[in-house]
């Protein structure tokens, strides 16, 4: 067993995990983000055609 | 947050930009899930022997996978509602949840290849499991990109709820189908395989602990992300109706 052990070392790989989570999250809060931009658009749109009709009124 | 748009009178007024108090209760709470997902994925799971913590990845990348089927079957779900009822609320659903399903299924796409790597050493190969999945995400961003060609809301919803009960067969070949096919080298995770897969890995207690967690965290931010998606439908049809009070007045 130890000798098995000592024969295949687990490897380094916490590169490739740390790449791996940089993707996740960068997919993951890009969406987040993407959400937040189209909502504050759609705010400020809301306010400007508000004021719009009042002005109209 | 959004606008609660208050009809019927001749100014529409907008009156607050809050979003409901459990919505803020389940986003704080889906991030704290998040983040004891993150510890049990880095910290509680043992480090995989022959791969080693590239392994780790799997947490977030099965996590995802699922959560994004989920959406497709809520799309499945949505989309029978409106053809029953006409109702634009369910339509409203039916392409929020595509929206987000997309973005999970994005997540597993994008990590999947950086585990290859280590496992298969290639990112990407044509192997019946990954197809299916590359097929499946093509046809639901098919399904966004078509759905904005049409202009009229009614026909745009009739295509979204036929188009995403058709296009749940690409799921099911993903994530049933592809069981059946020995010639696979991506793992089963959940369930029997007739294949053997290449990065294989037994499920030791811990694994199994963490991945049943990041499933369940997976769910919350599924249902958080949706919650905050059709918030956004509902803004920009309020927009929209806005606009075409303006244009009509003026026109």
């Amino acid at each position: 067993m130890l000798a098995a052990i000592i024969q295949n070392p687990t490897p380094d790989t916490v590169s490739y995990l740390i790449i791996g989570y940089v993707i996740i999250g960068v997919v993951g809060l890009g969406y987040v983000i993407t959400l937040l931009i189209r909502q504050n658009n759609l705010r400020r749109d809301l306010e400007m055609l508000k004021r719009l009709e009042e002005e109209e009124d | 947050m959004s606008a609660t748009v208050v009809e019927g009178s001749p100014a529409t007024t907008v009156t607050t930009h809050r979003p409901p108090l459990a919505l803020t209760v389940l986003t704080v709470f889906t991030a704290l899930m998040l983040l004891a997902a993150s510890y049990m994925a880095f910290l509680y799971a043992p480090t995989e022997l022959t791969m080693g913590a590239v392994q780790r990845i799997f947490y977030f990348h099965v996590g995802a996978a699922w959560a994004g089927a989920l959406a497709f079957l809520v799309t499945v779900v949505a989309g029978v509602a409106y053809l029953i009822t006409g109702k634009r609320s369910w339509d409203i659903v039916g392409f929020s949840s595509v929206e987000v399903g997309l973005a999970l299924v994005t997540i597993t796409l994008a990590s999947g290849p950086v585990w290859a790597q280590f496992a298969w050493g290639k990112p990407w190969t044509w192997d019946p499991k990954l197809t299916a999945a590359a097929v499946m995400w093509l046809s639901y961003a098919a399904y966004l990109m078509l759905r904005q060609g049409i202009e009229d809301q009614r026909r745009q919803a009739r295509f979204g709820a036929v188009y995403g009960i058709v296009a749940f067969a690409s799921v099911m070949v993903t994530y049933v189908g592809v069981r059946f096919i020995t010639a696979t080298i991506h793992p089963a995770v959940v369930g029997p395989s007739a294949s053997t897969g290449q990065g294989d890995f037994g499920m030791a207690p811990r694994i199994r602990n963490a991945m049943i967690f990041s499933f369940l965290t997976f769910t919350f931010v599924f249902a958080t992300l949706l919650w905050h998606r059709i918030r956004l439908a509902h803004l920009t049809d309020r927009v929209a109706l806005l606009k075409a009070r303006l244009l009509s007045r003026l026109g």
